[in-house]
């Protein structure tokens, strides 16, 4: 259980890293693109986390646990899942695009951590980890 | 003595989700690692290794598992 928090601090650190980094200095095609492998493997982690609370029983059944899985909340998380993907596959595309102006594959990734960032604060209220 | 039994069911009820998320955690981290550290950029085949994982966890993510 510590070992799963400590992997998704870390996943966020590197793409809060990433991002420091990408502010202060040139704008480079390599750390731009690991800002944006960074930004879409934290996205997998959230997702991972995700379909751990969509496995469990159902709530709101006499028979059903404590730690159960409510369907609002599944479908907060698909919601807040569709719109990091959207903006992770943006960042994706635009650092594998040829040709395309590293400011604008930067802004990209700025967003698409954004997206994760919104998608982890529902998968912390909510992940396996409680 | 009956709260207990409902706490072990849980409890193995859940243990196999949470072994497994804990493995791919731990394998996406291994993954992020070896990307971070290479001094290139991202290379299509470890994008198109992580779109195909996030493609497989969405498709779970859809899925009502039922009870």
């Amino acid at each position: 259980m510590k070992r799963m928090i400590v992997l998704c601090v870390a996943a966020l650190l590197v793409t809060s890293c990433t991002a420091a980094k990408i502010a202060t200095q040139p704008v480079d095609m390599t750390t731009v693109s690991k800002g944006a492998y960074a930004a879409r493997s934290a996205y997998e982690g959230l997702l991972i986390l995700a379909v751990a609370y969509n496995q469990r029983p159902p709530c709101g059944q006499p028979t059903s646990p404590v730690v159960c899985r409510n369907a609002e909340v599944v479908l907060a998380l698909r919601k807040a899942s569709e719109v990091a993907d959207t903006a992770t596959g943006a960042a994706e595309q635009a650092v594998r695009r040829v040709g395309v102006d590293p400011s604008v594959a930067q802004a990209a990734v700025v967003a698409a951590q954004s997206s994760v960032e919104a998608f982890k604060k529902i998968t912390d209220i909510y992940s396996p980890k409680q | 003595m009956l709260a207990v039994i409902g706490l072990i069911q849980e409890i193995i009820t859940l243990a196999p989700v949470l072994v497994k998320t804990g493995a791919d955690l731990a394998g996406l981290w291994g993954k992020v690692d070896e990307v971070m550290s290479a001094n290139r950029v991202v290379g299509d085949a470890d994008w198109d290794a992580l779109d195909a994982q996030i493609a497989a966890l969405k498709a779970d993510l859809a899925k009502d598992p039922g009870q």
